[in-house]
């Protein structure tokens, strides 16, 4: 159904529209949302807030792309997470790297014990370089070359100019580089050497 | 990296190259780079292969379904829902505005239960032939319109209104009528002058007390006549005539006049009886 006719709906209080809406985003949306906050209970509980503040904020969309308007709160709905997250960071066993239970889904049959420890293990290697940028760089990042947005997209998620998410694009891939390189013996062969 | 070839070579022509968003011309000038130095060269294929790294991260299914159930958004959904009921359709808004205050009445008046309404017409019908009977009986005791009565039409309806309106004082204004007559009479032939003075006295007793003396009332007494006009002596004839047709006229008057209260409280009930039906049978 078109999309301008499902939000209208949602505006006379047609929560079935707006649920439409949700089911085309979701995907997308949780993949930023996890990239994020590297946490799936994390990513879960922000997305099911970004929706709710979606819905309730609704009033304000004024036309142009959905997409990027809906991911605007997913990407500052992740940033309050993350600031309440590291307000509330403790020592305690809660705090312990999980386990990916989406990798385990993931595993392609055919690999060996080895190859798939070896790629679990790049996996959270990425992961945490990711997670050690900076908020406005693990987002460029994030939204350009994990999800695939455009820069003129993520320009208007973060709200700036087009020329500053290429220089935080820039930055975000020489850190995530450099991260990389200082751990270059849990990277597959192909990339350890050129990285080293 | 060598600054000459940073100079040809910056930053965002990497990121570009990287993205494959260059011209050919662009591509020729950063291969030619990497060539001449090691450093650049290095530079873009790490950043390159870290490109590749991050795009090759698998895509991350999804937990379970976020969309959302009633009770999330409870308050907006009330809001809402209630926003899109309220507001009018454009029709009707017209129809609305074009209502004048004319129209309204009518239909204020025309609501209610119809067969209650029809009982106070009714009512409301016999009431006004009421008046008319009662408008036709005193023309009769007071008998065909003279050519001094035409002249009083202007005047007299004082003491005519308090005859019909206040029924009951009929005989009392007839007496008072006959005393003022009976003091003009008393004041032509200087006998029994007391009487007049008697009803003077039970008007004014008050005043007569306030002023201590005796002598006042009687000297008022006369007084009053030389005041009253042609008019007022005029309806002084007319309710002498009237006492002299009061025994065949009263019961008359007083069948009227209960026939015209309890009419006007019929009008008045059953109206309000078909109103108040209506609405209980709209709730």
């Amino acid at each position: 159904m078109d999309q301008d006719n499902l939000i209208e709906r949602s505006l006379q209080g047609d929560l079935e529209a707006f649920n439409q809406l949700v089911i085309e985003y979701q995907g997308l949306a949780y993949g930023v949302a996890y990239r994020l906050l590297d946490d799936p209970d994390s990513a879960a509980d922000a997305l099911q807030d970004s929706f709710i503040k979606a819905f309730r904020a609704l009033e304000n969309y004024r036309g142009g792309n959905f997409k990027s308007w809906l991911m605007r709160i997913v990407v500052n709905t992740c940033y309050d997470h993350l600031r309440s997250r590291q307000r509330k960071r403790t020592e305690s066993l809660d705090d312990m790297p999980v386990e990916d239970e989406y990798v385990t889904v993931l595993t392609d049959r055919s690999e060996s014990p080895q190859e798939y420890a070896e790629r679990r293990e790049l996996q959270a290697l990425i992961g945490s370089a990711i997670t050690s940028l900076p908020e406005v760089l693990r987002t460029a990042i994030v939204l350009r070359d994990v999800e695939g947005y455009a820069y003129e997209e993520i320009a208007e998620i973060t709200s700036a100019a087009v020329g500053t998410v290429k220089s935080r694009i820039n930055r975000a891939r020489g850190r995530v580089r450099d991260y990389l390189s200082k751990n270059a013996e849990l990277l597959p062969a192909v990339y350890r050497h050129s990285l080293e | 990296m060598d600054p000459q070839n940073l100079n040809s070579v910056d930053e965002d022509l990497v990121a570009a190259y990287v993205d494959g968003d260059v011209t050919t011309e662009e591509r020729q000038r950063v291969e030619a780079a990497m060539a001449a130095s090691e450093q650049v060269a290095w530079e873009v294929n790490t950043l390159r292969q870290t490109v590749q790294l991050l795009q090759d991260m698998p895509s991350v299914p999804l937990p379970r379904s976020f969309t959302l159930t009633e009770d999330q958004v409870a308050d907006v959904l009330q809001e809402r829902r209630s926003l899109a009921k309220v507001e009018p359709p454009p029709p009707r808004q017209v129809d609305v505005s074009e209502d004048t205050v004319w129209q309204r009445l009518l239909r204020f008046l025309n609501g209610g239960d119809l067969a209650l309404r029809n009982a106070a017409a009714l009512a409301a019908v016999l009431l006004l032939l009421v008046f008319v009977a009662e408008f036709q009986l005193q023309r009769t005791q007071f008998g065909p319109p003279s050519g001094d009565s035409e002249q009083l039409s202007s005047a007299a309806p004082a003491p005519q209104a308090q005859v019909t309106a206040v029924g009951g004082s009929l005989s009392g204004q007839a007496d008072s009528g006959a005393g003022s007559s009976q003091a003009t009479a008393a004041e032509g032939s200087g006998q029994e002058d007391e009487e007049p003075v008697f009803g003077v006295m039970s008007t004014g007793e008050e005043e007569q007390r306030t002023a201590g003396s005796e002598q006042e009332p009687v000297a008022a007494a006369p007084v009053q006549p030389e005041k009253s006009s042609p008019a007022v002596e005029s309806s002084r004839q007319q309710l002498t005539g009237s006492e002299s047709a009061g025994p065949s006229g009263q019961p008359w008057v007083t069948v009227f006049r209960y026939a015209r209260i309890l009419l006007v409280l019929a009008v008045i009930v059953l109206w309000l009886l078909s109103r108040t039906r209506s609405g209980r049978g709209r709730a």
